[in-house]
C-alpha cells in the first residue's frame, strides 16, 4: 500500500513536469481572442484549434532570416566542438587529476560567467572581430565556451576508449586512429548524445546571440513579451517550435543513456 | 596524422583561452578606464570604477538578488530532490521515471519562461482563477517579492527532477552488498539506512546544493524572459541581466568591465572551489576503497 502510494505520488510529480509543456503546445493552437477572453485560464482547454499562430511564427522567422542561423550554427558548433574535444581530450584523458579538475572547473566557469562579460570587451577591443559576420563570431565564441564542456562530457568515452587501447596498440593502430576508428565506432551512440546536447545548448542560447546581433529563434522569444501587449498565441507557437528539437534530443539522449547504463551494468 | 592532431589540439587551446580566459584580462584592463564605446573616447580613472561600484545601489541590489536567488534556489532544489528521491522505491522504477523527471532540463529556458509568463499572468493565467474564486486580485509577476519567488521556483521546477535522479541513484545503487548482508543479519531498517544509503545520499545532496549554488550565479536567460528584464523594482534583476543592460544604462564600458571583473573573479573562485571539493571527496573515496 505504502509502495503503491509512493509510486502514485511519483507519477503525479512526473505529470507536473509534462503538463506545462503540453499546455504550451495546446495554447500554441489557440487564437489570441480566446486566450485573452474573460474566462482566462479556465477556457484554455476548450478553445478551438487554429494553425494561424504557426503560420505567423514561420513567416516572421523566415522574414527575419532566423531559420538558417538557428539551424546551421548549433550543428556547426557541435561538430567543431566534438571533433576538437576528441583530439584535445585524449591528452586530458591520459593526464592526471589536476588536468581533469581544470577542465571541469573551466566547463563550469564557461556556464557561469555572464555573456556580457565575454562579448563586450571582445567586440570593443578587437576591430577585426566586429567586421566578421555575427554568425561566425557567435560560432567561435560558442566553440570556445562549449569546448571544456564537450571535453568533460567525453570523459566517460575516453575511459571506455582507453580500456580497448591496449588491444589496438598491439594490432599496430596508432592512438589517434584508435580514437577515430575503433572507439568512435563502438561508442557512436554516446558521442551522438554529446553532439546533440552541445547543439541543444547553442540552440537554446539567447544572450550571446542578442549581444552579437546573431538572429536566432531563441533570441526572438524575449522580444515578443512586451508591456504594450503580447501576442500570446504567436509566443506559444514560437516557444513550441523552439521546444521541438529539445524534445527530440531528450528522446534520443534518454534512450542512449538507458542503453549506456544497461551496457555499463552488463560490463560490471 | 600526428601533426594534424597537434594542430587541432593547439586550436582547441586557443579557442578555449580566447573565450574563457582572455575576456577576464580584457575586463581587468578596461576596468581602469572610463570608456564611451559609442564615441570611442577613453580616460584613465584608476580604481575609480570600483569605488563607484561600491556606492552604486543598483549594483548592490543585483549582487544581493543574485546571492539570494542562488541560495534559495540551491536549498529548494536540494530539498525537493531529496523528497522526490525518497519516493523512488527501487532502481527499476527509477529507470522508468528518470526520462520524465529530466525532461524540463532539456527544454529551452526562454520557451519555459515564455509559457510561465502566460500561466502566471494576473488577468489571463492561473492567478485569475484564484481571483475569481476569492474575489481578491492575485498578481504574481506584478509583485516584487512574488516575482523573485516565481523565478526561483521556475528554476527549481527545471532542475529538481534531474537532481532527484542523482540523489535517488546514490541512495539505491550504493552499498547493495552491504545492505543485503545487513538485512540477512536481521539489522533494523534505520541501521541499514544509516550504514548504506545515508553516506552516499548525503554526498549527493551536498553535490546538488553546491552545483546549483555555483551554476545559479550565472543564471539570467530564464529570469530575463520571465520577468521582462528583472521584474518590478528590479526585484529579480540578477547580475547576468544587470551586466547585459549596464552598458546601455551607464554608457561606460569601463564601469561595466569593473563589475564584470568582480563577478568573473567570484565565479572562477566558486567553480574552482566546487571542483576542488569534488576531487577531494573522490580521492578520499578512492583511498578508503584501496
Amino acid at each position: 500500500m505504502l509502495r503503491s502510494g509512493r509510486v502514485v505520488l511519483l507519477a503525479c510529480i512526473a505529470g507536473l513536469n509534462v503538463v506545462p509543456l503540453l499546455l504550451m503546445f495546446k495554447l500554441s493552437f489557440g487564437s489570441q481572442l480566446e486566450i485573452i477572453s474573460p474566462n482566462g485560464a479556465a477556457g484554455w482547454l476548450t478553445q478551438t484549434l487554429t494553425a494561424e499562430n504557426y503560420q505567423a511564427a514561420i513567416a516572421r522567422i523566415q522574414d527575419q532570416g532566423r531559420l538558417i542561423g538557428s539551424l546551421v550554427t548549433p550543428l556547426g558548433v557541435a561538430l567543431a566542438s566534438l571533433s576538437l574535444a576528441l583530439s584535445f581530450g585524449r591528452h586530458i584523458g591520459n593526464a592526471g587529476n589536476r588536468a581533469r579538475a581544470t577542465i571541469a572547473s573551466s566547463a563550469l566557469l564557461a556556464r557561469v560567467i555572464p555573456p556580457a562579460a565575454i562579448c563586450l570587451p571582445l567586440l570593443r577591443l578587437f576591430e577585426p572581430v566586429r567586421s566578421l559576420p555575427p554568425a561566425v563570431v557567435a560560432g567561435l565564441i560558442y566553440v570556445g565556451l562549449l569546448l571544456p564542456i564537450a571535453v568533460w562530457l567525453c570523459m566517460p568515452f575516453f575511459r571506455l576508449s582507453r580500456q580497448r587501447e591496449g588491444a589496438s596498440l598491439v594490432s599496430g593502430l596508432e592512438p589517434e586512429r584508435h580514437v577515430a576508428l575503433v572507439a568512435a565506432r563502438d561508442h557512436w551512440s554516446y558521442l551522438l548524445g554529446v553532439l546533440l546536447l552541445i547543439a541543444l545548448m547553442v540552440w537554446n542560447e539567447t544572450f550571446i546571440a542578442s549581444l552579437l546581433g546573431h538572429r536566432t529563434i531563441a533570441e526572438m522569444v524575449p522580444s515578443l513579451i512586451t508591456h504594450r501587449g503580447t501576442q500570446w498565441g504567436l509566443l506559444m507557437a514560437v516557444a513550441s517550435l523552439l521546444s521541438i528539437p529539445a524534445v527530440v534530443t531528450w528522446i534520443i539522449v534518454t534512450s542512449v543513456l538507458t542503453l549506456t547504463l544497461r551496457g555499463a551494468k552488463h560490463v560490471a | 596524422m600526428r601533426r594534424r592532431t597537434s594542430a587541432a589540439t593547439v586550436l582547441a587551446c586557443v579557442l578555449m583561452v580566447a573565450a574563457v580566459v582572455l575576456p577576464f584580462f580584457l575586463n581587468v584592463a578596461s576596468s581602469f578606464y572610463a570608456i564611451n564605446p559609442f564615441e570611442k573616447v577613453s580616460r584613465f580613472v584608476g580604481f575609480g570604477n570600483f569605488v563607484l561600484l561600491a556606492s552604486d545601489d543598483s549594483f548592490k541590489l543585483a549582487v544581493s538578488v543574485t546571492v539570494r536567488y542562488a541560495l534559495a534556489s540551491a536549498v529548494l532544489c536540494a530539498l525537493v530532490s531529496v523528497a522526490v528521491a525518497a519516493l523512488v522505491p527501487d532502481l527499476t522504477t527509477l529507470r522508468r521515471v528518470a526520462p520524465v523527471l529530466c525532461l524540463p532540463l532539456f527544454l529551452p529556458s526562454v520557451a519555459v519562461a515564455a509559457a510561465f509568463s502566460l500561466f502566471l499572468d494576473s488577468q489571463l493565467g492561473i492567478p485569475a482563477i484564484f481571483s475569481a474564486l476569492t474575489g481578491e486580485t492575485y498578481s504574481v509577476l506584478g509583485d516584487p517579492e512574488r516575482t523573485f519567488w516565481a523565478a526561483t521556483l521556475l528554476d527549481v521546477w527545471q532542475w529538481a527532477g534531474g537532481a532527484a535522479i542523482a540523489v535517488a541513484y546514490a541512495r539505491l545503487a550504493s552499498g547493495q552488498a552491504l545492505r543485503d548482508s545487513l538485512r540477512v543479519a536481521g539489522a533494523p531498517g534505520f541501521v541499514v539506512f544509516r550504514e548504506t544509503a545515508l553516506p552516499s545520499t548525503t554526498k549527493a545532496v551536498v553535490a546538488v546544493f553546491l552545483f546549483r549554488l555555483v551554476w545559479n550565479l550565472g543564471d539570467a536567460e530564464r529570469i530575463n524572459a520571465l520577468t521582462s528584464g528583472g521584474g518590478p523594482f528590479a526585484s529579480a534583476r540578477v547580475m547576468g541581466i544587470w551586466l547585459d543592460r549596464a552598458l546601455f544604462d551607464y554608457g561606460d564600458l569601463g564601469y561595466t568591465a569593473a563589475a564584470a571583473t568582480l563577478f568573473y573573479a567570484v565565479a572562477a573562485a566558486a567553480s574552482a572551489v566546487l571542483v576542488w571539493v569534488a576531487t577531494h571527496v573522490r580521492n578520499g573515496e578512492d583511498r578508503s576503497r584501496a
